[in-house]
C-alpha cells in the first residue's frame, strides 16, 4: 500500500502501538494484503522491530501476506458443518477455482480459506462471500453461487 | 436526549411500549447475521414495495434473532390491541400475503408460530387470537426460561426506549443512585454466579478482588471471542439485545471502580461488529455511556475491538496480550489478571453470557438469582445444540436440567429419528458420551465429575452413521491449527496424536498406535502449558474409552463399520 495511506491509518490510531491489530485490519481491508514494504512502514512509523509486525501479521489467522481475491470465499469448517458435510462443499470450491484452500486465484478475483466457525451452526454448511453468508449449501448450490459469481465479475 | 433521572427513563419506557404496541400495524423482520444470510433484506424490500403499491400504512422495523436461526427470517407482526404475531421462514411471497391479509384485517395463518402474549404489553386481548398457541406452549420455546434470551428476536436491538420498555437500566439506575459498589458485588456474590465462558469461576469472588484492589486505574473486558465451534448464544445476545449487554458491562464497571470497558470481538462477526458499535453510539447519545452516565457522577467509556481469529485469544491472558497488541500467548498465572492484567492495571475478564445476567441479579436481587439452578450452579444457562437434531438452536434451561429433556424434548431428537451414536457436551473439549450415559444433570459440576466438562455449553448431538473416528481427527486438527506453538507439549504432542489419529482413520495404524495414542495423550494432558494443550487430549483418551470399537475397527478393517 502507498505510504500516505499507511501513514494516514496509523495516525488515526495515534501511532499507539496497542492499536496495531486495529491498523493491519484497516490496511488488510483495503489492500487485500500485508506486504513487506506496509509492515516495514508500519513498524517504522509505530517505532517497533519489524520482526514483531511480521510476527503479528502471521500469528492472526485474519491477516494475510499474499494478495486476496476480490471475493473472499471463507467455508466454515466448524463442527456442525463438518458433520454436515464441509468438507465435500471445499472441494468442490477447490476443484472449480482450481486453487488450494488458503489461495488466491491467477486473476485476483478470488481467494479461497477454511475459517473455524461462523456463527451460524443451525443452518450449515455455511460459507461466506465477503460480508455476504450463504447457508445451506450443497455442491449444486455452491457451483451456481460460484457461476454466478463468475459472470458478475465478468 | 440524554437520560437524567428517573422520570426520564420512565417517559422513555413509555415510548418503548407505545413502539411495541403500535397504533397502526407494524412488521418487523429478523436482520441478524443468519436472518441477512436467508434474505431478510430483500423481503424488507419486497414489503416496502407492496405497502406503497396497495398505500397500506404500516410500519415497518428490525428485531434480532431468537436462538433458531433455521426458523429466519422472522417476522414480528404488531397489530393495533393485539398480542404480536411471530411468523418463521418468511419469504418474498409469504410477507406480501401478510400484507394483503392485514388490509382485509385478516390473520394469516401460513407461517405462524404463535403469539408473543406478554400481559403487560397486551391489556386487551383479542378472543380471536385465543386458538393462537402462546410463546411458551410452542415447540422451541416451551420448556425454556428465556431469562437472558426472552428480549432476542422480540424487541428492536437498538431502540433503547423498547428495551427500557421490558424493564432494561432499571438495575443499572437502582445500582448507580440506591447501591454503593460494594452492595452489587455482594449481590452478585450472593447470586451465586460463575462464569459462562467455560472457567465457571465464581464471578462474584473475582469483583470482590478487583474492587479491594487499589489502582490508578482498572479495567473491565467483555470477552466476546466466542471461539468454540458450535457457539453462537454471545453473538446472538450482542445482535439481538445489545443494550442488556451494556448495562451488564457498565455494572461491572461501577462495581470494581473500572472506567472503561473493552469488548474484545472475534473477527469472525463482521456484521457483528458494525452493528455493536451503532449500539455504542446510540448508548451514548442518551447518556448511557460516557459522562454522567443516567445523570450520576459515574462515567464509564466502552469500547469494541476486533481479534485476529485467533482461538487461543478467547484465554483471559491471551486476550489482554492481544488487546496490547502482542502475540496471543497464554501467561502464567499468577498472577492473575485482577492482580496484574491488562496494562499491568487490575482487570475482569468476563464473558458476554456472563455480563448478561448482571442486570436481572440487581433487579431481582441475587436470592431470587440463587433460587434457580443446583445447589453450586445458579442461574440459566444458553445451549448451543447442534448437529443431528430437528429443531438445532439456542436452548435456555435451568442449570441442572437433564440433558435428555434438552435433546429428545426440546430439540426434537435425532434427525430422521435415527439413533443416537454420541454426544458432546462442551465442545470443542468436552468429551463425547455415549447414549447410555446422557441421562445426567447439565451442570459444570456433574459433567466435571464425569471427567469431562461444560465449556460454553456446546452440545454436538452424532447419529449412528456418522463417523465418530472422523468427528475426532477433525476436532483435533482444529487443535492443531490453534495451538499458539508456545509450549512443546501442545505444539508437537497434539499435532503427534493427530498424526496417530488419521493413521487410524485411514486404516494404516496398529494396535501398537492406539496404546502410544493413549500414552501421549496422557503425557500432554499434564505437561501442556495452558488449558487449550492440557484440554485438547481429553476428548480423544476419553473417547477411547468409551468407543473402543470404533477405534478398533478402523485398525482392522480400515474403514468405519458404522459409516455409511
Amino acid at each position: 500500500m502507498e505510504k500516505e495511506k499507511i501513514k494516514k491509518i496509523v495516525s488515526k490510531h495515534r501511532h499507539e502501538k496497542a492499536a496495531i491489530l486495529a491498523i493491519l485490519h484497516e490496511i488488510q481491508e483495503e489492500d487485500k494484503q500485508l506486504d513487506t514494504e506496509s509492515l516495514s512502514y508500519i513498524a517504522q512509523l509505530l517505532k517497533i522491530p519489524v520482526a514483531n509486525v511480521y510476527g503479528l501479521a502471521s500469528f492472526y489467522s485474519a491477516f494475510s501476506l499474499t494478495r486476496k481475491g476480490g471475493t473472499e470465499i471463507r467455508v466454515c469448517a466448524g463442527i456442525a458443518c463438518h458433520i454436515k458435510g464441509s468438507d465435500k462443499i471445499m472441494d468442490a470450491m477447490k476443484s472449480y477455482l482450481n486453487i488450494e484452500m488458503g489461495e488466491t486465484t491467477w486473476d485476483e478475483k478470488f481467494s479461497l480459506e477454511k475459517v473455524q466457525c461462523l456463527g451460524l451452526c443451525a443452518i450449515g454448511p455455511n460459507a461466506s462471500f465477503n460480508s455476504k453468508v450463504h447457508p445451506h449449501l450443497d455442491e449444486d448450490r455452491i457451483l451456481e453461487i460460484l457461476n454466478e459469481r463468475m459472470e458478475d465479475s465478468e | 436526549m440524554k437520560i437524567q433521572n428517573i422520570w426520564d427513563l420512565n417517559k422513555l419506557g413509555e415510548r418503548g411500549i407505545q413502539s411495541l404496541t403500535p397504533k397502526r400495524p407494524k412488521i418487523s423482520i429478523g436482520v441478524s447475521t443468519c436472518g441477512l444470510s436467508l434474505g431478510a433484506d430483500n423481503i424488507f424490500e419486497s414489503m416496502n414495495r407492496e405497502k406503497e403499491k396497495h398505500g397500506l400504512k404500516i410500519s415497518m422495523g428490525q428485531t434480532g434473532c431468537s436462538g433458531f436461526c433455521d426458523l429466519e427470517p422472522m417476522a414480528i407482526v404488531r397489530m393495533p390491541d393485539k398480542s404480536p404475531l411471530l411468523y418463521t421462514q418468511m419469504t418474498e411471497k409469504k410477507i406480501n400475503r401478510i400484507i394483503q391479509d392485514i388490509k382485509q384485517k385478516e390473520i394469516t395463518k401460513e407461517g405462524l408460530l404463535c403469539k408473543i402474549g406478554d400481559p403487560s404489553l397486551s391489556n386487551r386481548p383479542d378472543p380471536f387470537l385465543n386458538e393462537i398457541p402462546d410463546y411458551q406452549e410452542v415447540s422451541p420455546f416451551k420448556d425454556q426460561h428465556r431469562l437472558l434470551l426472552g428480549n432476542c428476536g422480540v424487541i428492536d436491538p437498538l431502540s433503547v426506549p423498547e428495551y427500557v420498555a421490558m424493564g432494561g437500566y432499571s438495575a443499572l439506575y437502582k445500582a448507580l443512585y440506591q447501591m454503593s459498589p460494594g452492595e452489587v458485588v455482594e449481590e452478585v456474590l450472593r447470586s451465586g454466579l460463575r462464569g459462562r465462558g467455560g472457567a465457571w469461576f465464581p464471578t462474584g469472588i473475582k469483583w470482590d478482588m478487583a474492587r479491594k484492589t487499589t489502582a490508578e486505574e482498572k479495567f473491565v473486558i467483555c470477552n466476546a471471542d466466542e471461539g468454540d465451534p458450535g457457539a453462537y448464544k454471545d453473538r446472538t445476545i450482542m445482535e439481538g439485545n445489545p443494550f442488556k449487554l451494556f448495562e451488564g458491562i457498565v455494572l461491572a464497571g461501577y462495581a470494581i471502580g473500572s472506567n472503561l470497558g473493552l469488548i474484545y470481538l472475534r473477527e469472525e462477526y463482521p456484521h457483528t461488529y458494525r452493528f455493536l458499535n451503532k449500539a455504542i453510539d446510540i448508548a451514548k447519545r442518551y447518556g448511557l455511556l460516557g459522562r454522567n452516565v443516567l445523570g450520576s457522577n459515574f462515567n464509564f467509556t466502552l469500547k469494541v475491538i476486533r481479534g485476529g481469529g485467533s482461538y487461543v485469544c478467547g484465554e483471559e491472558t491471551a486476550l489482554m496480550d492481544s488487546l496490547e497488541g502482542e502475540l496471543g500467548d497464554p501467561r502464567l498465572r499468577p498472577p492473575f489478571p485482577i492482580e496484574r492484567g491488562l496494562w499491568a492495571q487490575p482487570t475482569i475478564v468476563n464473558n458476554v453470557e456472563t455480563l448478561a445476567n448482571v442486570p436481572l441479579i440487581i433487579d431481582h436481587g441475587g436470592e431470587w438469582y440463587a433460587g434457580i439452578g443446583t445447589e453450586k450452579a445458579k442461574g440459566t444457562k444458553i445451549f448451543s445444540v447442534i448437529g443431528q437434531v430437528n429443531q438445532p438452536g439456542l436452548y435456555e434451561v435451568p442449570l441442572g436440567t437433564n440433558l435428555e429433556d434438552v435433546i429428545f424434548k426440546m430439540a426434537g431428537g435425532p434427525l430422521n429419528g435415527a439413533q443416537i451414536k454420541a454426544v458432546q457436551v462442551g465442545s470443542p473439549f468436552g468429551s463425547f458420551l455415549p447414549r447410555e450415559k446422557l441421562d445426567i444433570s447439565l451442570d459444570p459440576d456433574t459433567l466435571r465429575d464425569m471427567g469431562s466438562m461444560i465449556g460454553s455449553g456446546v452440545i454436538v448431538v452424532l447419529d449412528q452413521d456418522t463417523c465418530l473416528v472422523d468427528t475426532l481427527l477433525h476436532t483435533l486438527s482444529f487443535f492443531v491449527d490453534e495451538s499458539c506453538g508456545k509450549c512443546a507439549p501442545c505444539r508437537e504432542g497434539v499435532f503427534q496424536m493427530k498424526e496417530i489419529m488419521r493413521d487410524i482413520y485411514e486404516g494404516r495404524a496398529s494396535m501398537k498406535d492406539l496404546t502410544d495414542l493413549i500414552d501421549l495423550g496422557e503425557m500432554i494432558k499434564d505437561f501442556a502449558l495452558c488449558a487449550l494443550g492440557g484440554g485438547a487430549p481429553m476428548i480423544i483418551l476419553n473417547g477411547i474409552k468409551d468407543f473402543r470399537k470404533n477405534f478398533e475397527a478402523h485398525i482392522t478393517t480400515g474403514k468405519c463399520l458404522w459409516s455409511s
